[in-house]
């Protein structure tokens, strides 16, 4: 039987790696789609959810047990992507474009596919495009609120939690993000 | 009845799951008989679809098998050296006050000018100008030890009066 999240952090706060690990396991794809939205790299999606969870461990005894884990762990997934953005962002120029936007896996790059159409390809090449313009054109708060809850499905009280701002905000914030994303796909909707 | 612009608003409530169970049943109904309001959930739907499958795009290609090495790798990471550790607090710095500083460093210039303005007691020149001024254009010279020639010369026109001490390379008004 699955144990709990719960039971998990138990075992974790006792120094328990397996435990640990299952929580991992559990959230990977989640926390690395989150960092994903957040810096568009894959690389760097990866690198910053590695550090999430090695964060999470090293920091598991503070975690109080009112908020559930995945909200904690969202929350820091978030804090570091942050980071990593505006870190990105004070590179000159010259140095992004060297970073992996091709093959690392910018939004753009959709997969490749023998089987795909060719123009279906480029469609989605375009839309992945506009996509990412859409995002780009967001603060990283707001991309953080879409993310979490059109990509995640979380409640409006868990992405407060998540981001530690109001109710209000989080619904202020999704309203603008869901404009700009309209606005942008308007051809495609 | 619920009107439709004030359904506008609720609409991405409704589609969010975040209303309670009355007015969800009654903006339900609103939606199935409203073709405006079908199109906005539509639109909410479709826009949600597009942003999940260009990620899902993204995220079906990682490569996961070394993750949980990756994270191992680390939390077997020694902590940073000192230096280091100053150098992730310096960047995280650079970074959060990256736009915010020439505007913190006026607010600080204002602030530290206000200080010294206010703060600061008033210089000894700027006493004898206050007393020379508040005491109804009377002045007293306490002393005043020279061997140049000094001249006194009354202006009743302007309620002035100007004293001369004579130098050699300059004259100097007091």
């Amino acid at each position: 039987m699955e144990q709990s999240d719960w039971e998990l952090v138990r075992q974790c706060k006792s120094g328990d790696r397996q435990a640990f690990r299952e929580l991992v396991e559990r959230y990977q794809r989640k926390t690395v789609a989150i960092a994903f939205g957040i810096v568009h790299d894959r690389e760097d999606a990866l690198e910053v959810a590695q550090e999430a969870f090695a964060k999470a461990f090293t920091s598991i005894q503070k975690f109080k047990e009112e908020a559930s884990f995945y909200t904690w762990l969202y929350r820091i997934t978030v804090n570091l992507a942050i980071d990593r953005q505006r870190q990105k962002n004070r590179q000159p120029l010259l140095d992004r474009d060297d970073q992996g936007e091709g093959e690392g896996g910018g939004i753009e790059a959709m997969p490749d596919s023998a089987d795909t159409d060719p123009f279906e390809k480029v469609k989605d090449k375009e839309l992945g495009e506009r996509i990412r313009e859409a995002l780009d054109e967001l603060t990283p708060a707001h991309k953080a609120v879409i993310l979490l809850r059109e990509v995640e499905g979380l409640s409006y009280e868990e992405i407060s939690d998540v981001l530690q701002c109001s109710r209000g905000t989080v619904m202020s914030r999704l309203h603008y993000a869901r404009k700009k994303l309209q606005s942008r796909l308007r051809d495609d909707l | 009845m619920i009107a439709c612009a004030h359904a506008q608003r609720l609409l991405p409530l409704l589609y969010d799951g975040e209303l309670e169970s009355p007015l969800r049943r009654e903006l339900s109904r609103h939606v199935t008989d409203c073709s405006v309001c079908t199109r906005t959930v539509a639109l909410l739907n479709r826009s949600q679809e597009l942003l999940c499958q260009t990620i899902d795009d993204h995220i079906d290609d990682v490569d996961f098998s070394g993750f949980w090495q990756g994270v191992e790798a680390k939390l077997s990471q020694p902590p940073p050296f000192w230096r280091t550790r100053v150098s992730g607090w310096r960047e995280s710095w650079l970074a959060f006050w990256s736009w915010r500083t020439p505007v913190w460093a006026t607010a600080m210039a204002v602030i530290v000018l206000a200080a010294v303005q206010f703060l600061l007691p008033p210089s000894p020149q700027e006493q004898v100008t206050k007393s020379l001024v508040s005491e109804n254009n009377q002045a007293q010279i306490e002393s005043l030890s020279t061997s140049n020639p000094v001249l006194v010369w009354n202006e009743p026109t302007h309620h002035a009066t100007v004293i001369w001490v004579g130098d050699e390379s300059m004259e100097e008004q007091r």
